[in-house]
This record gives structure tokens, C-alpha cells and sequence, in this order.
């Protein structure tokens, strides 16, 4: 009975609402009355919710919204663009909850809040994160340049993290490592230390999870890069990285395991990451090891050497 | 008086106040009564004699020696040679003599001349060797039952103390990693607080001029509208009195 009588009632306020949409000669409206209008949509959009009708709910948003625009209060509008994106999840049309997610976004962005823009996409990009893993990665992206743009990405670890984490299950090592390098930078602007080497050290672990001997390659060039940081070297994390690529150049599996529930950074890494660790290493051993000993006995010999932990650009000064 | 006599007489009063003289030795043996002290003397002369004796063996006894190198039957050249080389031994020996055991080993002071009096004596030395050293003594080295257990004792607390150490410093590393995370996140939000009290009090201040706007044109109107009503009251009660008067003039005419 209850969802009947609201049922009704958001008829009733639909049906006014639509009414003050259309100009009319009776009331002598030429343009449509948007500030009527909205209020009444708004509460359409409720009492649609309330009874469980959300097409028609998401529908009063999307109206509610174009009035409020149209009145000026695109603040307004964007979040009744993010109401209707998080309707959309439950009723299960991914595809235009990523379209309302970027809207709101946009209307944000307009009312001059860009990083509530940037919030609203990545709120978007966790609805979709199981469904749609690549759209939810595209919206986490957007926003992540959102926060850019703004300068703000300091605030973003929250946004960096679900991202990161989203690559990982996904098993997008690369793709995560970059971001993860991404987020270790963004940190530099707010002296975010303990964060940006736990970054570093996670980009370093992603790749080394790839496991394969191009990867962890590419895990120890990503290391070095993360060397020239003075945050970062010296280190816990990069202690514990530059035991792990021992570890790996030694040769023995129980060697790398050995080091990585040792170690405590490894265990103060992020969930997914910290599992990531656990189960190192993985795939084919072999040839990681002989590329991590190529890298570690030739290639520190030189320039790369000279950077290792312990402040080596002093080192390189009194050669 | 002759010599003699004096001789006799000074004999006879040192005889008799003999008792309070008090030689050298008798001090030593009044100061620190030991029987370490006296040992060490006796010692000590003993030693000084043989140094004499040594001294007298070597000057008178050698020279002795040499001057009879040359001399006695049937000397030739080779004798000689084989007489001084004889007489150089025999120095040598005097003179290993007295300095007896030389650097290495030290003689053996040791056991129970130490007594209750050892400080102020000379340096007390313990030897592997000699009555109470290794060689007399097998069970030297040997650890009794009760030094055994106690070192095993020890290395068991000891094991068990790291033990526990190691969780307690992986127990505060936990805590370090998290005072870091919330310390990040507050540097994070404590400038979006500052931004929100901010505009918070710009938005109250203007609620208050607002306020007190519109109170005022509240104020205002009333006062004008009070004015308003008093003259429509006053026009009001005008017409009655008119109304009245004029048909208070019709009855007067009528």
C-alpha cells in the first residue's frame, strides 16, 4: 500500500513537473519554468526510488537535472548526474553509468569544482570495477588527469590505490607498475615519503609478479628510476627491493620467499599488492634469475652501481 | 782516662740502652707486622749476598784466572785460546746465576705468604703453574654440574628474550607504518578543513548582514505601514464624524 501511494504520488509531481516543462497559453508562459520544474522532478525522483521504479526514478533525475542547469545551479545538476549513475549500476546498464559518471564529471568541472568531478568518476569507476574492468580503468584514468589538471593529485592516493589495485586483479602488471611510478611522483608535491616508497616498492613487486624474464627486467630498470628519488633511496623499501633482486640473482626460490616475509616493507604494502608479494616468485624461474643476475652483477658495476641504496650519489662524487 | 778505657765504657753504656735502639729491620717489623714483610727481607739479604758474592767471584776469582793464563807448563798458543775461552764460559755462568729464571717464567711467589696483608706487599700472580697450576691440578678446566646448568640456563632466556623481542619489533613496525599512514592522511585533510572552516565563516558572516538587513527593513516597514494604517484610520473616522455632522444637518433642516 505504501508503494502504491508513492507510486502516486510521484505521478502527481511528474505530471506537474511536465506540465510547467511545456510553455503553455493559459498560465501565459512562453519559456518553460525550470525553476518550478526541478524542485517537483526532484521529489518525482525520490518517490520513484522509494517504490523501486528505477527507470522511471533515473529518467526524473535526468530531467531534474537538465532543469537545474538550465536555472544555473550546475552544482546541483551533477549531483543528481551522479544519483542517476549510481541508479544505473543497480538496475545494471554499465555503459550508461560510465556515460553518467562523465557528465556529472563535466557538470563539476563547470561549476568549478573539479576534483568533486574527479570524485564522481572515480566513484563511477569502483561501481564498474567488476563488470567492466577496462571502463572502470579508462574512468579511473580520467579522473586521475582531473586531479592533474587541478594540480590536487596529491589527494588522489585514495583514487591511485583503488586503480592500482583494479590493474593488479586484473593482471595488468605493466599497466599498474606505470601507475603505480605515477603515484610515487604525485606524492613528491605533497611530501607524501612512506606512500611514495611503498609505491615504488609495488611497482617493483608488480613486475616481478609478471614473471617472466622481460618483466623482471623491466622491474629493475623501474627500481634504478626510483633510485634517483633521494626519498627513496635509503629507504626500507629500497633495502628490501635491492634484497629481493639479490634474492632473485642467487638462484633459489626459497631464497626469494625467504626475503619477502622477512623484510617487513613487504607486509606494509597494500592488500593486493602484499599478496602479490606473498606468492613470489612466480612462473619461470630460470630465466628471471638470469636476468636479474645480468642486471645485478653487470649492470651495477657501472653507472647503476654507484646509485645503490646507501646515498650513492656521493659515492659517484668522491670517484 | 786511656782509650782503652773509654773504649770499655761506651761498650757498656750502649750495652745498656741496647733495648732502645731500634735497627732497621725491627722498624719494618713494627710498621706492617706480616709474615710476608719478613720473608721478603730475609729474601732480600739473601739476594744482596749473592750479588757480593758474585761481584768478589768475578773481579778477584777472574783476575785471578787471568793472570795465570799465560803461566804453567807446556803453554802454547792454542791453550791459551782454549783457557780464555774456558774463563768467558765461566763468566757467563756467574752471571746467569743470580738472575736465575730470567724473562719468561717469574719465580714462585705464590700460595700462603699472601695473607690478609697482600696490598701493601708486591703484585699477586696466578700461574697455570706451580702447586695449584695446570700440571698438579687436572680438574682445572673442569665445570662443575652447576656452572653447566646455569650457562644452559642463560642461553635459554637469552633464546627466549629474542624470541619475544622479534615479535615486539614486529609488533612496533606495524605501528610505525600506520603513524606514517595517518599522519599522510592528515596532512591530506587538514587543508581541506582549513578551506571548509574558511568559506564556513565568510558564509556566516554574510548570513549576519542579511540578518541584520533585514531586520531593519522589517523595522522599516512597519513603521511605514503603522503611519499608512494611521492615516487611513484617521480618513476613516473623518467620513464618520462628516457622515454624522451631515445627518445630524438633515434632522436640523427637516
Amino acid at each position: 500500500m505504501d508503494r502504491g501511494r508513492k507510486l502516486e504520488e510521484a505521478e502527481h509531481h511528474m505530471r506537474k513537473a511536465n506540465k510547467l516543462w511545456a510553455p503553455s497559453i493559459f498560465e501565459l508562459r512562453l519559456k518553460p519554468d525550470w525553476e518550478g520544474a526541478a524542485p517537483l522532478y526532484e521529489k518525482a525522483a525520490l518517490a520513484y526510488k522509494q517504490a523501486g521504479d528505477l527507470e522511471k526514478s533515473r529518467a526524473a533525475y535526468e530531467r531534474a537535472a537538465m532543469s537545474q542547469e538550465k536555472i544555473g545551479s550546475t552544482w546541483h545538476a551533477a549531483k543528481h548526474l551522479e544519483t542517476a549513475s549510481q541508479i544505473s549500476k543497480d538496475l545494471g546498464d554499465w555503459a550508461q553509468v560510465a556515460e553518467f559518471a562523465r557528465q556529472a564529471a563535466s557538470a563539476f568541472a563547470q561549476a568549478g569544482r573539479p576534483t568533486a568531478g574527479a570524485d564522481a568518476l572515480s566513484r563511477g569507476a569502483k561501481q564498474l570495477e567488476e563488470a567492466s574492468p577496462s571502463d572502470a580503468h579508462a574512468l579511473y584514468s580520467e579522473a586521475l588527469d582531473m586531479y592533474e589538471v587541478d594540480g590536487k593529485e596529491g589527494q588522489a592516493s585514495d583514487v591511485f590505490r583503488q586503480a592500482a589495485a583494479c590493474l593488479v586483479r586484473n593482471g595488468k602488471f605493466s599497466d599498474a607498475a606505470a601507475l603505480l611510478m605515477r603515484f610515487g611522483q604525485a606524492c613528491e608535491s605533497v611530501n607524501a615519503r612512506s606512500s611514495q616508497c611503498k609505491a615504488y616498492l609495488g611497482a617493483v613487486v608488480a613486475l616481478l609478479y609478471a614473471g617472466d624474464a622481460r618483466e623482471a627486467w623491466q622491474a629493475r630498470v623501474v627500481f634504478q628510476d626510483a633510485l634517483a628519488v633521494d626519498a627513496f633511496s635509503g629507504s626500507e623499501e629500497a633495502f628490501a627491493a635491492d634484497a629481493l633482486f639479490l634474492a632473485y640473482a642467487g638462484g633459489a626460490a626459497d631464497a626469494v620467499r625467504g626475503v619477502v616475509q622477512s623484510k617487513a616493507p613487504f607486509r606494509q604494502l597494500d592488500t593486493a599488492l602484499g599478496r602479490l608479494a606473498a606468492k613470489l616468485p612466480v612462473g619461470d624461474f630460470e630465466p628471471q634469475a638470469r636476468a636479474a643476475k645480468d642486471l645485478v652483477g653487470g649492470g651495477d658495476g657501472g653507472g647503476g652501481g654507484g646509485a645503490g641504496p646507501c646515498g650513492g650519489g656521493s659515492d659517484d662524487e668522491l670517484m | 782516662m786511656s782509650l782503652y778505657d773509654l773504649q770499655q765504657r761506651t761498650e757498656i753504656i750502649l750495652k745498656k740502652y741496647a733495648k732502645y735502639d731500634a735497627p732497621l729491620q725491627k722498624q719494618r717489623e713494627g710498621k706492617s707486622d706480616d709474615p710476608f714483610m719478613d720473608e721478603y727481607d730475609a729474601l732480600d739479604a739473601q739476594v744482596e749476598a749473592l750479588i757480593k758474592a758474585k761481584q768478589q767471584l768475578l773481579t778477584e776469582g777472574i783476575e785471578g784466572l787471568q793472570k795465570k793464563l799465560k803461566k804453567g807448563k807446556g803453554v802454547t798458543k792454542v791453550l791459551v785460546e782454549e783457557r780464555q775461552r774456558r774463563v768467558k764460559a765461566l763468566i757467563d755462568k756467574i752471571y746467569a746465576v743470580p738472575d736465575g729464571m730470567g724473562g719468561a717464567r717469574r719465580p714462585m711467589k705464590i700460595g700462603g705468604k699472601l695473607g690478609a696483608g697482600g696490598s701493601p706487599g708486591g703484585a699477586v700472580v696466578l700461574s697455570t703453574s706451580g702447586p695449584s697450576g695446570l700440571e698438579t691440578n687436572p680438574l682445572y678446566y673442569k665445570g662443575s654440574e652447576e656452572t653447566q646448568r646455569f650457562e644452559q640456563e642463560w642461553e635459554h632466556s637469552k633464546r627466549r628474550q629474542d624470541a619475544q623481542l622479534e615479535r615486539m619489533e614486529r609488533g612496533v613496525g606495524t605501528l610505525a607504518d600506520m603513524a606514517r599512514s595517518m599522519q599522510e592522511e592528515l596532512d591530506r585533510q587538514s587543508p581541506v578543513v582549513e578551506d571548509i572552516d574558511r568559506q564556513l565563516n565568510r558564509v556566516t558572516s554574510k548570513l549576519k548582514s542579511n540578518n541584520a538587513k533585514l531586520r531593519g527593513l522589517v523595522l522599516q516597514m512597519r513603521s511605514r505601514r503603522n503611519f499608512c494604517i494611521d492615516i487611513i484610520l484617521v480618513c476613516v473616522v473623518l467620513g464618520i464624524i462628516a457622515y454624522i455632522v451631515s445627518m445630524v444637518q438633515k434632522r436640523k433642516g427637516q
